[in-house]
Parts: structure tokens; C-alpha cells; sequence
């Protein structure tokens, strides 16, 4: 029988890789619209590959990332139960995520008049788009680490 | 609404028949992850699969599953047939 990760260990790499997403994501924008690129692009590359290494650690190794992207033809009833559980809370998450960005920009163009920036700097949003991309994909499978008392997926 | 834990002995009637339990999940078409959760009674089957692993073991569904904790069969026959012995000799 595997041996099983302690749950702390699961939340740590959990919240590591989330908060790598956001360190790549504020990073890699910056490189792109910024001012002084070459300041940010180095602590971008750094938090891109952390935040790889930490997805093979705690999703790829452990089967998750496949089950919550295998077709459901190819579960049975539990696996089911399971995908829904996560697939149901993943997407409540995303929702509040992306409502509130979209209300964070709604107000910094009210309050500090960044419409002009922000329609300058498109190409940085592109960043943003990849990251949201990103987390739709690795939600889920977050759930299923943080929730499950076992990670039997491989 | 929380649902009642559902007591089994699938573990041991696996282990009587000498079968895997990868073998036992292709023949009740699960996979083999399921049934150490079935058999750790952590997960409640639907009827469906509870019929087809009452029929793979060639038993009745009351034999395999309960909502009160088991007493395994060889209790049971040995209670069978103190109470067979006690009744002769009376």
C-alpha cells in the first residue's frame, strides 16, 4: 500500500503553488508593461519553475491532475461522486475569483482613472488570462488534495 | 441529509476466494482503488454495484452488506450450530 501525504504537507504545497501563481502572474505582467522589466522577469522565471515544480509534486505525482481531467466514461460511480464534489467547489472558487478581479478593475478605473493603462497595456492582461487559465485547470484538483482523506488516483 | 455508514464483508469473501483486488474490480467493473474504499467501508456502493458484487460472490445482498456491523460468517455458522447442538440435547 502507497504511503500516504499528512495533510499538512498537502496544504502547504497546495497554498505554494497558489501563491506561485500569483508571484508568476503579478511578475510576468510587470515584465511585460513595466517600466523596469529586466527587475521583475528574473523573480517571474523563479516563481514560473516553483510554481511547476510544486504542480508535478503535489498533482502529477499523486494522479490527481489526470483523474480531474480523465473523461468520465473512464470513472466509476466513487470516482464520479468524487470529480463532482471538487468540479462543484472549483467552480464556485473560480467565480468569486474572477468577480472579483473584474470588481478590483472596475474600481481601480473609477477610483485612480486607470482605463487609459489598462487599455495601453493589453498585452499584460494576456498574463492574466494564462494564470486564470491556469488555476480553472488546477482547482479542482486543489480540492481533491485538500478534501480527500486518501490520494488513491495513480 | 448524511447518509447511514453501510457495513460489509466483502474483504473477507474476497480473501476466501484468493482473488486480488484488482482482479475483484475488473469483475465488478470498478476500479481497483474503489473496492479498498468499499472494503475500508469508507464509501457507500449504489445498488447497482452492491447487486453485482452480492452476484460475483454467488450470495445474497443481506450476506455481503448491512447498515449494522457484521459478525463474520464463521461466527455465525458457529452460532448456527451451538444453537443446533443445544436443541438436540434438550
Amino acid at each position: 500500500m502507497e504511503k500516504q501525504l499528512s495533510k499538512g504537507y498537502r496544504f502547504f504545497y497546495v497554498v505554494f503553488n497558489l501563491a506561485m501563481l500569483g508571484l508568476t502572474v503579478f511578475s510576468l505582467m510587470w515584465t511585460v508593461i513595466g517600466e523596469n522589466r529586466i527587475l521583475f522577469l528574473f523573480p517571474g522565471f523563479v516563481a514560473l519553475g516553483l510554481l511547476l515544480w510544486s504542480m508535478i509534486k503535489i498533482y502529477f505525482k499523486t494522479g490527481v491532475w489526470s483523474f480531474v481531467h480523465r473523461k468520465s466514461e473512464h470513472m466509476d460511480e466513487r470516482e464520479l461522486t468524487v470529480a463532482r464534489k471538487s468540479l462543484q467547489k472549483a467552480y464556485s472558487i473560480f467565480a468569486v475569483v474572477v468577480l472579483s478581479l473584474i470588481v478590483l478593475s472596475l474600481l481601480s478605473i473609477t477610483i485612480f482613472d486607470s482605463g487609459t493603462f489598462i487599455a495601453e497595456n493589453t498585452s499584460g492582461l494576456w498574463i492574466v488570462v494564462a494564470g486564470l487559465i491556469y488555476l480553472a485547470h488546477s482547482l479542482p484538483a486543489a480540492v481533491i488534495v485538500l478534501q480527500e482523506s486518501r490520494l488513491d488516483f495513480k | 441529509m448524511k447518509n447511514r455508514k453501510i457495513y460489509n464483508r466483502i474483504s473477507i469473501l474476497r480473501k476466501g476466494r484468493g482473488i486480488s483486488r484488482k482482479e475483484l474490480a475488473r469483475k465488478i467493473g470498478v476500479n481497483f482503488q474503489t473496492v479498498g474504499y468499499l472494503e475500508r467501508e469508507e464509501y457507500n456502493p449504489s445498488l447497482d454495484l452492491a447487486f453485482r458484487i452480492s452476484e460475483f460472490f454467488n450470495l445474497p445482498i443481506d450476506m455481503v452488506f448491512s447498515t449494522k456491523p457484521m459478525k463474520s460468517i464463521e461466527k455465525i455458522l458457529m452460532e448456527k450450530e451451538t444453537n443446533k447442538n443445544g436443541k438436540t440435547t434438550e
